[in-house]
């Protein structure tokens, strides 16, 4: 088991540094002079202010020194200034980032609460028209935007119904979002449930359990839904990671507090240091979150807890 | 009255019939083998008698009876209260009929808490009774363990043991022993014989293997084609078959105590394919772990002669497989050297390799992934006559009908693709397709044991024939001792990556010195149900092996 | 059970009928081959279909509800929805090409290389693959176009490119099924090279898996696109993107509903039938995975 951790783990360290590595190239990777087309947008900055910038950006320097000394300074937390307003990027993302992180987990929770009995239910009458009913429903459910999913929602609880409030913050103001980005993320949920219980009902060993004659209900809950569980934990990953994306759409129609309206705001702006924070800090939660799944999926499988 | 009476049954896969009134009994302590090749039905049949018929087949006729009740109209319900109790299950694939995140424990005392209301220390003591008759050691330790911790044969005795735990008085076994070793196999097979005798459980046995039919069967009933050929007692089925089908079938199996081959290679300066000190590893790369990894081959030196068929014989993970793909440069030997006709091919790269391909080629088991699916026999002949011989257009046509000629095809069937063709006509063309670039050795990997007996004895035969007109030599390599008497004039065998035994086929087959070479020849089954049976022979702890040292004329045995 | 898959008696071995009657007699094919028939019809007869020139403004008042005159209505500078929508088809399909092309070439170049030459190459293309997937195709889509700036061309590039790893992981899992089995040995053993044995063997032999989820990949990325576009980052105005005139017309929600209703309609409707056509062509392709 610990073989299988420290290479996941190694794999997701690999993953953060080669973001750093991705973030410092991105502002030499765009086209023209960076540093005028961040300030293009505030008038009257002359030619010897922009080099001052430029010198305290580092980006005169040869591009492996503002590496390290980047890779230097994110060690101590720090990620930079804003070019607006000279705030601290990271202490704006880390404020921001709880929200997006209440909003993605809440998404995830509403997903997996409908999606995967709904899956396991179809899987378990499989071939029967409540089968074909799920499954209908969930491929529907997958082809809805979830953009547009949120303005009909937002249409019809908030401004017609007046019921919830139409952006904001607060727990109120979290139910939109999260019904949101859950119910389109539900019919995923379901359709890879239904496809992995599929998977496992046609494994020897559940024809050996239905040979030893246990009651259907045992076959299913101890050997089917057990086994099946297995892959549905990898399957979380891949979730969270289409939660984190959705909610940076999902923010900004409720305008939402969190790191993705952030991004977006940023990358209008083209202020670049929000941008390379964003992308470390978006990078790094998934990582995080993918060691932990990975530690559940190996305290769930005995074949690799117990190697 | 009979434990198991099946009348008149009938299968179907949607409309394709596959079993038609089948007629079936078996009496209290008796043991039936049903017998047939592959597309015979008996697996289905035998799926059908527990209710467990996979989706798209159902059962369109007959009656069912277990005990004097007639069980074949029950609900889903009430067959599972039978099935456990009445009627036990095991099937072939050992490493997957378990499930991987339950302990053996809860997956035995699960069933006996359902039937027999076994719960506790109680269900834990019987649990650990049956894996100690079933031959499994420290069995009270092993209820904590999880499947993956135990070998393909230990999981078919836990196998055995949760199904008998029961007490049924029918025990189904489907090809229980066709995926494992033949000293795995024969342990297993004593252990069920025991068993069965014991707590007087029925047997239903279904096997395409005679040997194993002649080993256990008290009666035999012969399958084809989803109908009963023939039915009698082991004696008479073997003795006296009274049915055309039933003689071909005997006639084609390989036997322990047929003849030898007997014509001699013919005499040559230098080998066709020569392996020198070959080791080979596994596992050992990776960027954490430094440990050194499984050794797969170890110091082997071997050499097959112009003309000449060397065996290469083991069991699983004996390296008897990587080391026919070293001898084609599919895999690469860690230390030592390949040769062929005189010139090493070890270290070819590139375009000389490719060149040195044309004389060392192979011929794979498995017939359905051994042609590409999307290439006609004439375009995967065309492959190695255009690259090594440079033909095209109607010369190329031309040649690649001859090839099939001499596999026993016929031209005509150049624009078919491999799904038009059975299993047997497959192996045909491939190795036809290893004879097109004119090799001096032809490797073949265990080229016959995907294939129904009858099919079997008819390749070997090209092979044989194949050897006499051209002078090639092979490497055959095969877990089946009885097909290597019949086509090996000299046997290697092989074991945990080392030579344990090299010598004729005759001195080999009938005067094993090696411990482990006489418990591979006590193990294999003869088609005989007459024949006297030692208790089987472990093969014992695969340290014992030395370097070789000579015996006999040509005859060496490790340690 | 062997016996089984052989039970077919040799007359039934003849040749199938052809792939895409097998995926038109399933009602999920037939309904997603036709949504998509349309949408091409769309797409290409768009200047003969549409009533208005899409970019053409005050063709009718501005916030027209649905009526006679203009069919889906006007948005806010009065240009007729159905028209845009219409000409919206063209840019749509050409966003799933393009994207998907990228993928799928991209894709399969670093999958089945993976697969057929082993060893190093292998080890570095599918841990580059392996980092590059755990980054997300959202955050890979994010960067590029921060880094080359909002506009059409640069979401389509960037929806394509995001979605490489995946597109090389399928490749290569199918690839390395195939490279093990002794038909590709056999053919190595026959002496191909490198080329032929990818291009000739690996690839037809790779390409049926690859088409289907190229398939459902458009759907991917008709979503994605439309997402950029939505958020502003992708088609920038006056082009009758969808997903743009959905969030143009939220501005509008309370007096116009119909300029947020018909353009997201149009996206589900394009994405559902992807998605169904795909499942039909999979069910095709392998029977095994019928109702999966």
């Amino acid at each position: 088991m610990l073989s299988y951790l420290s290479k996941r783990l190694a794999m997701g360290l690999a993953t953060i540094l080669v973001a750093t590595v991705a973030v410092t190239l991105l502002i030499h990777l765009v086209p023209g002079d960076p540093v005028q087309i961040m300030y293009a947008q505030s008038q009257g900055t002359t030619p010897e202010q922009l080099e001052e910038i430029r010198a305290r950006l580092g980006l005169d320097q040869p591009i492996a020194v503002q590496y390290v000394q980047y890779l230097g300074r994110l060690l101590q937390g720090d990620m930079g200034v804003t070019i607006r307003g000279q705030q601290p990027v990271a202490d704006l993302l880390m404020a921001r980032l709880p929200n997006t992180l209440l909003l993605a987990f809440s998404a995830m929770a509403i997903a997996v609460a409908i999606g995967l009995p709904a899956g396991f239910w179809a899987a378990s009458r499989r071939g029967t028209w409540v089968d074909s009913a799920v499954m209908m429903t969930a491929i529907a459910g997958v082809s809805i935007p979830h953009f547009w999913l949120g303005l009909v929602l937002m249409f019809w609880f908030a401004v017609d119904l007046g019921w919830l409030p139409v952006a904001g913050g607060g727990p109120l103001a979290l139910v939109l979002p999260a019904m949101t980005l859950g119910l389109s993320n539900a019919a995923i949920v379901a359709r890879m449930t239904r496809s992995s219980m599929i998977d496992v009902m046609e494994q020897d060993f559940v024809r050996t359990a239905n040979a030893k004659g246990l009651p259907k209900a045992m076959v299913q809950s101890r050997h089917v839904l057990r086994s099946g569980l297995i892959p549905v934990v990898t399957m979380m990953g891949l979730q969270f990671t289409y939660m984190m994306g959705g909610a940076i759409v999902v923010e900004n129609i409720f305008a939402w507090n969190g790191i993705g309206r952030l991004a977006i705001e940023a990358i209008f702006q083209r202020d670049y240091p929000v941008i390379q924070g964003f992308i470390l800090v978006f990078a790094t939660t998934v990582v995080v979150v993918m060691f932990l799944l990975d530690l559940v999926y190996a305290l769930l499988d005995p074949r690799i807890r117990r190697s | 009255m009979p434990v198991l009476d099946v009348t008149g049954l009938s299968i179907a896969f949607g409309a394709l019939p596959v079993v038609e009134n089948l007629d079936l009994f078996i009496a209290k302590g008796e043991t039936l083998a049903l017998v047939g090749e592959s597309g015979s039905g008996k697996s289905v049949s035998a799926l059908s008698l527990m209710g467990l018929l996979p989706r798209g087949a159902r059962r369109t006729g007959g009656r069912i009876r277990l005990g004097g009740t007639d069980i074949t109209d029950l609900a889903d319900r009430e067959m599972r209260r039978l099935r456990g109790p009445r009627m036990g299950m095991i099937f072939q694939e050992p490493m997957t009929s378990l499930t991987p995140v339950l302990t053996i424990g809860r997956q035995m005392t699960e069933a006996l808490a359902v039937h027999k209301g076994m719960t506790g220390p109680a269900a834990r003591a019987r649990a650990v009774e049956m894996l100690d008759a079933a031959g499994i050691p420290q069995p009270a330790a092993r209820l904590a363990q999880y499947p993956h911790e135990f070998s393909g044969g230990m999981r078919q005795r836990v196998m055995i043991a949760m199904t008998l735990a029961l007490e049924p008085e029918l025990l189904i076994a489907d090809e229980p022993t066709t995926a494992l070793d033949v000293t795995v196999q024969a342990q297993i097979l004593a252990l069920m014989r025991q068993l069965a005798r014991e707590t007087g459980t029925s047997l239903l046995l279904i096997t395409h293997d005679m040997g194993v039919v002649a080993e256990m069967a008290d009666r035999v009933a012969v399958m084809r084609r989803g109908h009963l050929v023939e039915t009698g007692t082991a004696r008479d089925i073997f003795a006296a078959p009274a049915q055309g089908y039933t003689r071909d079938l005997l006639a084609a199996v390989p036997r322990m105590d047929g003849p030898l081959r007997r014509d001699p290679p013919p005499a040559a300066d230098r080998s066709a394919l020569a392996f020198r000190g070959i080791g080979r590893s596994f596992g050992a790369r990776g960027l954490l772990s430094r440990r050194a990894g499984h050794r797969a081959l170890d110091g082997i030196d071997l050499a097959v002669a112009p003309g000449e068929t060397l065996a290469l014989v083991g069991e699983s993970g004996s390296g008897k497989s990587t080391l026919g793909r070293i001898g084609a440069r599919l895999d690469l030997a860690h230390e030592g050297s390949v040769h062929v006709a005189g010139e090493e091919i070890t270290g070819l790269r590139g375009a000389a390799l490719r060149k040195a391909r044309a004389r060392v080629q192979m011929v794979f088991q498995d017939p359905f992934a051994s042609l590409d699916p999307r290439f006609t026999a004439g375009a995967t002949l065309a492959e190695p006559l255009a690259i090594h011989r440079g033909l095209s257009g109607k010369a190329l046509r031309l040649a690649a009908g001859e090839l099939m000629e001499r596999v026993g095809l016929s031209a005509a069937m150049l624009d078919r693709l491999p799904h038009e063709f059975s299993g047997g006509q497959r192996q045909r063309i491939a190795i036809a397709r290893a004879l097109a670039p004119s090799p001096q050795v032809v490797i073949a990997d265990e080229p016959t044991s995907a294939l129904d007996v009858s099919v079997q004895a008819a390749i070997l035969e090209l092979l044989l024939g194949l050897q006499r007109d051209t002078g090639l030599a092979f490497l055959f390599i095969t877990h089946d001792l009885a097909v290597v008497r019949r086509i090996a004039h000299r046997v290697a065998v092989l074991r945990g990556g080392r030579l344990m035994e090299l010598g004729p086929a005759e001195a080999v087959m009938d005067r094993p010195q090696h411990p482990y070479t006489q418990a591979l020849i006590a193990a294999a089954p003869v088609p005989d149900p007459g024949a006297l049976r030692a208790p089987p022979v472990p093969p014992g702890p695969p340290a014992a092996a030395g370097p070789l040292h000579q015996t006999g004329a040509g005859h060496w045995v490790a340690g | 059970m062997a016996d089984i898959a052989q039970t077919a008696p040799p007359e039934t071995r003849r040749k199938a009928r052809p792939l895409w009657r097998r995926i038109l007699r399933s009602p999920g094919g037939a309904i997603g081959a036709a949504l998509v028939l349309a949408l091409v019809v769309s797409a290409l007869a768009a200047p003969w279909l549409a009533p208005f020139d899409p970019a053409k403004m005050a063709a009718g008042r501005p916030l027209t509800a649905p009526g006679a005159a203009h069919l889906l209505g006007t948005d806010e500078l009065g240009r007729d929805v159905l028209s845009r929508i219409l000409y919206g088809a063209r840019l749509t399909l050409q966003i799933g090409a393009i994207a998907v092309g990228i993928s799928l070439v991209l894709g399969l170049v670093t999958g089945l290389s993976a697969a057929h030459f082993g060893g190093w190459p292998e080890r570095i293309l599918m841990r580059a693959t392996d980092v590059l997937f755990s980054f997300t195709e959202t955050l890979i889509a994010l960067a590029f176009v921060a880094v080359l700036g909002p506009s059409l061309t640069n979401a389509m590039v960037a929806v394509g490119v995001a979605a490489v790893p995946f597109y090389a992981r399928t490749a290569y899992a199918t690839a390395l099924g195939e490279v093990a089995k002794p038909y590709y040995e056999g053919a190595i053993a026959a002496g191909a090279g490198h080329m032929r044995l990818i291009l000739r063997h690996l690839l037809p032999n790779v390409l049926p898996v690859m088409i289907v989820v190229a398939t459902l990949g458009l759907s991917n990325a008709i979503l994605a696109a439309a997402a950029l576009g939505f958020l502003g980052l992708g088609a920038q105005p006056p082009q009758p993107e969808w997903g743009y005139m959905l969030s143009a017309g939220r501005d509008f929600m309370t007096r116009a509903p119909w300029l947020m209703l018909y353009p997201g309609l149009a996206i589900a409707l394009t994405v559902f039938a992807f998605n169904i056509l795909g499942d039909a062509l999979r069910e095709a392709i392998d029977p095994r995975s019928e109702g999966r």
